[in-house]
């Protein structure tokens, strides 16, 4: 007989009793740990999606659903702007890239992509040079009915190289809305990019164009976004600059407008947090009391215990690891149900928003399980001392 | 040297608002190594209090219990609560074993508050050779709520006598038995007493097992009879 075995067999005498006060103390944590990650996994996803796009220009208006809308392929498009302004763009010395972007349609809800070839050639910021979208099976389009699918949008259409497709009017899958005569032939699947765009349908901007001109021959040439690559930091800035007082375009830095949107999200995640400090606190709260009552209810235990020699210090001791046995178990218990819950979140984030929250430990967490083990080392050591120090063996026996 | 002495042994009791309400007065007692000793007396006379100021587990007012020729009242409720552990074995009044622990585990509970480690497998083999005297060896491994009273109370002598203790103190041991139940655990503790030559005090009101010792010490004159 030892006093683990002694510990485990006390907490299996009250299995209903401990398990509600770990469950309790779990769902605390696990609230803890899915805000914690949450914030964490959108904020980086977000900025992860942002990476591609150093500047971007659209028409103006919401610099908001700018972003929103060419980033993350969600909300509406502010409106069009003319492709003499692309072409401007590019005799720019301060324009290493400027590739345009032109959405209207989708396929049962996958975004169509208008856009040319360079979009392939885009390189990501930093030193590897490496193209953001690569394929992983086929060619990029060549012809006007050719189109390339990403990632997810393949693997969930079920489309593969050489079906054909007929796109629909509008940003959303809608029955009633009619599909365009003219097939799209898939030509080539993306390489995942963890990011919104793997959801997307890459076609040729003249395909887009050729959808919506409605058989009108002097349709006038538009893009709904320019995805601009500068040749430096000082060229952005003053492509920002220059574009600053333009009555029609405006040019945005897409990583500053995700900080604004999050700082935005930031204050729900202040509410969630306290809100989740309280459900902690509250769960604390309930094991130091369940532990006080547990401790009452054993009086009549410690007094044996004490008659058959055991002092009040080993038995505090005892009823103090009988208390960090339910802490440690909630503890591990919403760690796994924390991670369990945001990872069935990440994916169901990743099918309907294209937002790829990475799976991490985070160093805040490390933070949490200590704040939780200390307090909860507390509520575990002062009911057990309360009691084995005031009660009174003999009248316990 | 005798086991046992004590001299003068006084607990006073108060009630809530400071007036005396008990008082316990032992003039002389002494108890020699493996002797028998029935404490003689009516219900409510403190026979029970004589017990736990002898164990530690109350501490007297005044007077002197010295055991093995150390003074017991000079320890603090640590050191006595360590001194129990290796001297006394207790037989309570109530039965006081832990439910969430099998016939075997409750035997071998004292050995948890043990400061120096023990042998545990030679002591849980002697809990299996005792547990077997006593008739139990088929159930060992079973929870007290499974085990009649009588069998219980079998379990609570056993855990007494497992680390063959200089002194077993049994509080009315047959008080929640019919008189064979009762008859038997007697004379089962007495026999393990003798074997192992533990010396007992008793506490008992049951003229019948009062007739079974031959030194008795009545706690209301504070003699021998």
């Amino acid at each position: 007989m030892n006093k683990n075995l002694l510990v485990y067999r006390l907490l299996l005498g009250k299995k209903l009793q401990n398990s509600v006060v770990a469950l309790i103390m779990a769902l605390g944590v696990a609230l803890a740990v899915i805000v914690l990650l949450l914030a964490n996994g959108v904020h980086q996803s977000m900025v992860q999606a942002a990476k591609p796009f150093p500047l971007l220009m659209g028409a103006k208006g919401s610099p908001n659903q700018l972003v929103l809308n060419s980033v993350f392929l969600k909300d509406q498009p502010v409106g069009n702007i003319s492709y003499s302004v692309l072409e401007e763009l590019r005799q720019s010395k301060a324009v290493e890239q400027a590739i345009p972007l032109g959405f209207g349609d989708n396929y049962r809800g996958f975004r169509l992509i208008g856009t040319e070839k360079e979009l392939f050639e885009l390189n990501l910021l930093g030193a590897k040079q490496e193209h953001w979208l690569q394929l992983a099976e086929g060619r990029a389009f060549a012809d006007e009915q050719e189109a390339v699918l990403g990632a997810e949008a393949a693997r969930l259409s079920g489309l593969k190289l050489g079906d054909s497709f007929a796109s629909v009017h509008g940003l959303v899958a809608n029955a009633n809305s009619k599909a365009h005569k003219e097939k799209y032939k898939v030509v080539g699947i993306l390489k995942p990019v963890h990011g919104p765009y793997d959801q997307g349908i890459f076609v040729p901007m003249e395909s887009i164009w050729e959808h919506h001109s409605h058989g009108k021959a002097d349709t006038p040439k538009e893009a709904t976004a320019i995805v601009i690559r500068p040749t430096g930091y000082a060229a952005s800035m003053q492509l920002a600059a220059s574009y600053s007082k333009h009555p029609a375009v405006q040019v945005v830095f897409p990583a500053k407008i995700v900080i604004q949107i999050f700082s935005i999200l930031g204050n729900v995640e202040k509410l969630l947090q306290m809100l989740n400090y309280a459900v902690l606190a509250m769960a604390l709260l309930i094991i130091a009391g369940s532990l006080y009552w547990f401790a009452l209810c054993s009086a009549h235990q410690q007094a044996i215990m004490r008659a058959l020699g055991g002092t009040t210090r080993q038995v505090v001791s005892l009823y103090f690891r009988l208390g960090m046995c339910l802490v440690s178990t909630g503890i591990i218990g919403g760690l796994v149900m924390g991670h369990g819950l945001y990872y069935a979140l990440a994916n169901l984030l990743q099918s309907k928003a294209g937002l790829y929250l990475p799976q991490q430990l985070l160093a805040e967490e490390g933070v949490l399980v200590a704040v939780v083990l200390l307090l909860g080392a507390l509520c575990s050591w002062l009911p057990a001392y309360w009691t084995a120090s005031r009660s009174d063996i003999v009248e316990n026996l | 040297m005798a086991l046992l002495q004590i001299d003068d042994l006084q607990k006073v009791f108060y009630t809530p608002d400071g007036n005396v309400s008990n008082v316990i007065y032992v003039p002389e007692l002494t108890l020699e190594w493996g002797e028998s000793l029935v404490l003689d007396g009516p219900s409510g006379c403190g026979k029970t209090t004589i017990l736990h100021l002898i164990s530690g587990l109350l501490k007297a007012d005044s007077g002197s219990i010295e055991f093995d020729g150390r003074q017991l009242l000079e320890l603090d409720a640590t050191q006595r609560a360590q001194w129990r552990s290796r001297n006394i074995g207790y037989i309570l009044q109530k039965l006081n074993l832990l439910e969430e622990l099998t016939v075997l585990e409750n035997v071998l509970l004292p050995l948890c508050w043990q400061a120096e480690a023990v042998d545990m497998e030679g002591f849980k083999a002697r809990a299996k050779e005792l547990l077997q005297q006593v008739g139990l060896e088929n159930k060992l491994h079973m929870l007290p709520t499974h085990l009649s009273i009588g069998e219980q109370q079998r379990v609570a002598v056993v855990r007494a006598l497992l680390q063959r203790p200089p002194l077993v103190l049994a509080d009315e041991p047959t008080a929640s038995l019919d008189k064979a139940n009762g008859e038997k655990v007697l004379e089962l503790l007495q026999q393990l007493c003798k074997l192992n030559n533990t010396a007992l005090l008793i506490s008992t009101h049951d003229e019948s097992i009062k007739a079974r010792f031959a030194k008795r010490y009545n706690i209301r004159s504070g003699c021998y009879e």
